[in-house]
């Protein structure tokens, strides 16, 4: 097989695409991520410019980056304010552009308060922006579906595996992330802004999203009160939709078969979009039992997935409207040599609504989600059941000159088998402001306050400050710059916390919200150009002490969450990314020491490893690439105990290997990918018990429309 | 055994599954801890020191988040940890100590495994019992070849299993089948094993199919005898054996579905005459009380561990006297009045006397850190020191 893809890959070599103008890729300013769906209008305002027919009028674009033909260009979309830039001239602070180059527009989202002016056009040198569109003092990272599928992922799952700095965890078919040491709820997820965590347990599972639906994933580590609200005490992982054109279909090692698919148009008023995908796989992977009296290796059993998803958006010039809906079924596999849940099935159902629309300056947005469970134990029927969540949000946000504010309102509510009722009403409001200019541009600081006023838990302030200096350099070309950072947070107990908090129903233990009171860090940003290459380094000191951590423990019925101890992180986070227009390099490390001081033990945060690193190459040239992806985690604790080395999973590192072909076929080349998971065959575990799989392949096949 | 022992229908209601499921496991497993068993049978029957000494150290069981054992000495806060495995790979609620040997084992759960523990070695033994299986309570019995042997009650299959261990060989397991409704404890007198049967759907949710029974089955012949436990209902029961009598435990059951939760029966315990193989007497815990978890004194005197209520599940130690069950020592309340050194009542559970008297238990406090408290025979605290964590079980290593 791979001697069969190696010669495909050598045989064939793509058109070349037609250039007639520079192109413009319009991205979020705060995340960096791609927005389509903008509304641009060309203008000519130099008399050299060669004439070609410049449509007039205001056009929607359905993608993020097209070419331009006029020599200015005013971009509008909903959520972010609206840019007007020169893309030829060179007095205005607009750049000139070649037919050959790529510019990039960061728009300010409106969401965000921490953006007030411009950001400046920036070229794009390689395959990679690395100007300055993260947030003062950020450490983010973002991570493209077109990269994913160039390393070979086929999920979204694979999609946050390429990101720096993410810890994932997957077990029973589940996957949830550590961002900074912290744990798996104490990230907030959102898909263009709209939080997917769900209410009942904190968590968001990714793994139903579908790929094609998506365009990008940003992690950005740290509290993020102002921008992500409550749960955000580790940091945030955004997600984008994205507008793509595409069928592809997936086939691999352990049964796995995908096919997904995604089409756009445009209606008069607006730009709508579809995707939808299926998979299902049987993972009855190979494992060394060593869970049991003697080591013996078997497949594992009950352990197959079915996944369905579809997605649906229109966006227009006043109002975006976005639906997702999922479902899922999977079997339960039980830990290693625990045969009682070899019949146990579960299936989730999602459904996720999100619409926002411009009132003026201003910007409403509505949101529901619904989240469903059913469990199913057909050997032992009185286990079946059942739960449903909802969670709805408004939120009204505008800015008035440098200010920004935001304010907003919802509610949590969770049913289940046995009677169970939960409702929760919430409110928040925010401001922010940026100074982006003193010290002589030199220096930037934002600041940000937000309180929450949460049923049952009352009025939670937060803030956050963030200053950065560039110490030498321009901007847009090689530079240091020195970052500090400090920010609050609060994570309310969830309905499950609340619930099992008080197991004898009688009197109710209670459970105050846990308070990250400090989340500091304080580090230095350096952007190196030369002619081909453009490097990045990122590195930062960090702290984070939090009160009343909410943590699961055995009292003395079941085990129950309680306000436990002090929590404190202290580590360092390093990046460095070099990119060229032929291959992007990467590699990050971590160093973390996570520790829960109560009743005079020492508790490491399970799961958390002291070191962590990763890399990743990506060569690209002329419609092929290949890319190498290292990830490297130390010991990991796995109990809520003192550190013990009984009760920690040994290091591992793994290696995913993927090459890729884009193939010619009329207007719909046809990128042909091969990817080796866990190449070398490491045999290790995720989460303690549940074993991961070994060494497996898959092949993709992706026909992705092409508009020129 | 930490799977089985809890006599009521849990809540079924767990949105989550994994929490689900991991609550199920982890709350009967800690019910069990001090709800269900009797976890003692120390040394020679019937024998008592003539004179009473300092024991000879004390033996924590940490069932969750980092299971093994615990280690301390009768003075001093140095303790030493054997480690047992994950969570995901042992869940006992309780144990079983014979002369230098711990017996536990793993629920449904946890992989359906026995852990053997030579105190002498300070090492483990793993033995894999069937597939769901469901082990309970283990114990030291005797082959017909005067070799010892290890007898398992599998909940879920309904047999007795009988394990032999010869060296590093491999194990073989024989079988007694038919062995009541949901086996929960055995052992052996007058040429038979005795199965303390549950009477439970323990293949399911644990409700309550009737009343505690105690079979008798037979080395040879086919007869077998079944002598009723009127006043015992549990999911959970055990035994202690004390020359011809044996002393049948069960924690009671309650409805926890709903809320708040409600007591049907509190625990109770039967003295049975296995000559006469009929029985002697029962004596019921106290009123509004739930659980019972019974252990023999190295004093003599029989400890029963009991949650006060259901509310706050406050853990009290209470004292019988095996001759007729009659309580010892509680004037305002049947349960010992165990204070600190200010005269505040303290609860703990898992009571068990040395052979001076005085009363050991432990306590799980903030984080689950377990402390283990010694008191006076007056029940004044003398001692506390740390004890691992999420202690479950403990008991005393007398002199023989």
């Amino acid at each position: 097989m791979i001697t069969f893809i190696l010669a495909l890959l050598q045989s064939t070599t793509p058109a070349p695409r037609a250039v007639v103008g520079p192109e413009l890729c319009l991205l979020d300013a705060a995340s960096g991520a791609p927005i389509h769906g903008a509304e641009v209008r060309q203008h000519r305002t130099t008399d050299a410019t060669p004439q070609r027919a410049i449509p007039d009028g205001w056009h929607r674009w359905p993608v993020n980056c097209q070419v331009v033909l006029g020599d200015s260009v005013s971009v509008r979309r909903i959520g972010y304010r609206a840019a007007e830039v020169s893309v030829r001239e060179t007095t205005t602070g607009s750049v000139r552009a070649t037919m050959q180059d790529t510019l990039v527009l960061a728009l300010q989202p409106l969401a965000d308060p921490r953006f007030a002016t411009a950001l400046p056009v920036q070229r794009i040198v390689g395959q990679r922006v690395t100007g300055e569109t993260q947030p003062p003092a950020r450490m983010v990272a973002t991570a493209t579906v077109n990269d994913a599928r160039l390393s070979g992922a086929g999920s979204s799952t694979g999609l946050l595996a390429l990101l720096p700095f993410v810890n994932l965890r997957s077990a029973r078919g589940e996957t949830g992330l550590s961002l900074r040491g912290a744990r798996r709820e104490q990230v907030a997820i959102t898909l263009d802004g709209m939080p997917l965590n769900d209410p009942a347990t904190g968590l968001a599972d990714v793994s139903d999203l579908p790929l094609a639906s998506l365009q990008s994933a940003t992690v950005s580590l740290g509290a993020d009160p102002v921008g992500a609200g409550s749960g955000a005490n580790g940091g945030v992982l955004a997600l984008t939709s994205g507008a793509n054109k595409l069928l592809s279909l997936r086939t691999g090692a352990l049964g796995q078969r995908g096919a997904e698919g995604a089409w756009h148009g445009t209606m008069p008023a607006a730009v709508w979009q579809a995707s939808a995908s299926w998979r299902d796989a049987r993972n009855d992977f190979g494992f060394t039992n060593a869970a049991g009296a003697e080591s013996a290796r078997e497949s594992r059993i009950n352990n197959d997935e079915r996944r369905a998803a579809l997605s649906l958006g229109l966006i227009g010039s006043r109002a975006q409207l976005s639906v997702i809906g999922s479902t899922g079924e999977r079997g339960m596999v039980g830990a290693a040599n625990v045969r009682t849940y070899d019949a146990d099935r579960s299936r989730t159902d999602r459904i996720a609504l999100r619409a926002q629309t411009a009132i003026g300056s201003t910007q409403m947005v509505g949101g529901a989600r619904w989240f469903g469970l059913q469990y199913r134990d057909p050997t032992r029927r009185e286990f079946d059941s059942e739960a449903f969540a909802v969670a709805t949000d408004v939120e009204w946000l505008g800015a008035a000159r440098t200010l920004r504010w935001r304010t907003g309102a919802g509610f949590d509510r969770l049913s289940a088998t046995g009677g169970i009722s939960q409702l929760r009403r919430r409110g928040f409001a925010s401001l922010g402001r940026l100074w982006p200019a003193l010290a002589s541009g030199r220096a930037q600081l934002d600041l940000g306050v937000r309180t929450d006023l949460i049923e049952g838990s009352g009025v939670l302030p937060s803030f956050s400050v963030a200053a950065e200096h560039r110490a030498w350099g321009q901007p847009n070309t090689s530079s240091l710059s020195l970052t500090a950072r400090a920010a609050q947070a609060v994570r309310v107990p969830t309905l499950y916390d609340l619930y099992f908090s008080s197991p004898q129903r009688v009197f109710v233990r209670p459970l105050t919200p846990e308070r990250v009171l400090i989340d500091a860090s304080l580090g230095a940003r350096a952007v190196a150009h030369s002619s081909s290459w453009q490097w990045a380094v990122d590195g930062a000191l960090v702290a984070r002490d939090t009160r009343d951590a909410i943590i699961w423990f055995p009292g003395n019925f079941g085990w129950s969450p309680a306000n436990v101890g002090m929590e404190r992180l202290r580590g360092v986070e390093g990046r460095v990314q070099g990119t060229h227009r032929l291959l992007t390099l990467s590699a990050w490390t971590t160093a973390y020491r996570t520790e829960l001081h109560t009743g005079g033990l020492t508790i490491p945060t399970p799961y958390v490893p002291t070191m962590a690193g990763g890399g990743q190459l990506l060569l690209r040239h002329r419609g092929r690439s290949a890319s190498a992806l290292l990830r490297t985690t130390g010991a990991r604790p796995f109990t809520a105990g003192p550190r013990n080395p009984a009760f920690q999973l040994p290091a591992v590192s793994l290696l995913d290997l993927a090459v890729a072909q884009q193939l010619p076929w009329r207007r719909s080349p046809v990128l042909v990918v091969f990817s080796l998971e866990n190449a070398t065959n490491t045999e290790w575990q995720s989460v303690r018990g549940f074993p991961s799989p070994g060494r497996t392949w898959a092949i993709s096949f992706t026909l992705q429309h092409s508009p020129t | 055994m930490g799977d089985l022992i809890y006599t009521a229908t849990l809540p079924n209601m767990m949105p989550q599954v994994a929490f689900r499921r991991s609550f199920f496991r982890y709350t009967r497993a800690a019910i069990g801890a001090v709800v269900g068993v009797s976890l003692v049978a120390c040394g020679d029957d019937g024998i008592v020191t003539p004179i009473p000494q300092a024991p000879l150290g004390i033996l924590v069981l940490d069932g969750f988040i980092q299971p093994g054992l615990t280690f301390l000495g009768d003075t001093g806060t140095a303790s030493t940890k054997l480690a047992f495995g994950p969570s995901t790979e042992f869940d006992a609620g309780g144990f079983t100590l014979e002369r230098d040997t711990v017996l536990a084992t793993s629920s449904r759960s946890a992989g359906d495994l026995l852990y053997i523990t030579d105190l002498t070695s300070n090492s483990v033994r793993r033995i894999q019992l069937p597939a769901r299986s469901n082990p309970g309570r283990a114990r030291l019995f005797r082959g017909s070849n005067g070799q010892a042997q290890i007898a398992v009650a599998l909940r879920d299959s309904s047999v007795i299993a009988l394990v032999n261990v010869a060296g590093a060989a491999a194990p073989t397991i024989t079988r007694i089948a038919n062995a009541g409704q949901c086996p929960t404890d055995m052992f052996q007198y007058d040429n038979a094993t005795w199965v303390v049967d549950a009477n439970a759907s323990c293949r399911t949710n644990y409700a309550l199919l009737g009343n505690v029974r105690l079979i008798r089955i037979p080395n040879t012949g086919t007869t077998r005898d079944t002598i009723q436990l009127p006043a015992l209902r549990s999911s959970g029961a055990s035994a202690i054996i004390i020359n011809d009598v044996a002393y049948i435990t069960a924690g009671g059951d309650a409805n926890f579905s709903v809320s708040p939760f409600v007591l049907n029966v509190s625990g109770a315990v039967a003295r049975v005459d296995l000559r006469g193989r009929r029985v002697l007497s029962t004596q019921s815990m106290p009123t509004g009380t739930y659980g019972a978890s019974m252990k023999r004194g190295l004093d003599g005197f029989l400890y029963v561990s009991i949650f006060q209520d259901l509310a706050n599940f406050r853990s009290r130690v209470v004292k019988m006297r095996p001759e007729d069950l009659s309580f010892v020592g509680g004037t305002v309340n049947p349960w010992l009045p165990l204070t600190d050194a200010t005269g505040a009542a303290v609860s703990c559970g898992s009571g068990q006397a040395d052979a001076l008297g005085r009363v050991h238990c432990i306590q799980n406090g903030t984080g689950s850190v377990t402390s283990l408290l010694v008191f006076t025979p007056t029940g004044t605290e003398v001692r506390r020191v740390r004890a691992g964590q999420g202690g479950v079980d403990m008991a005393i290593r007398g002199r023989s």
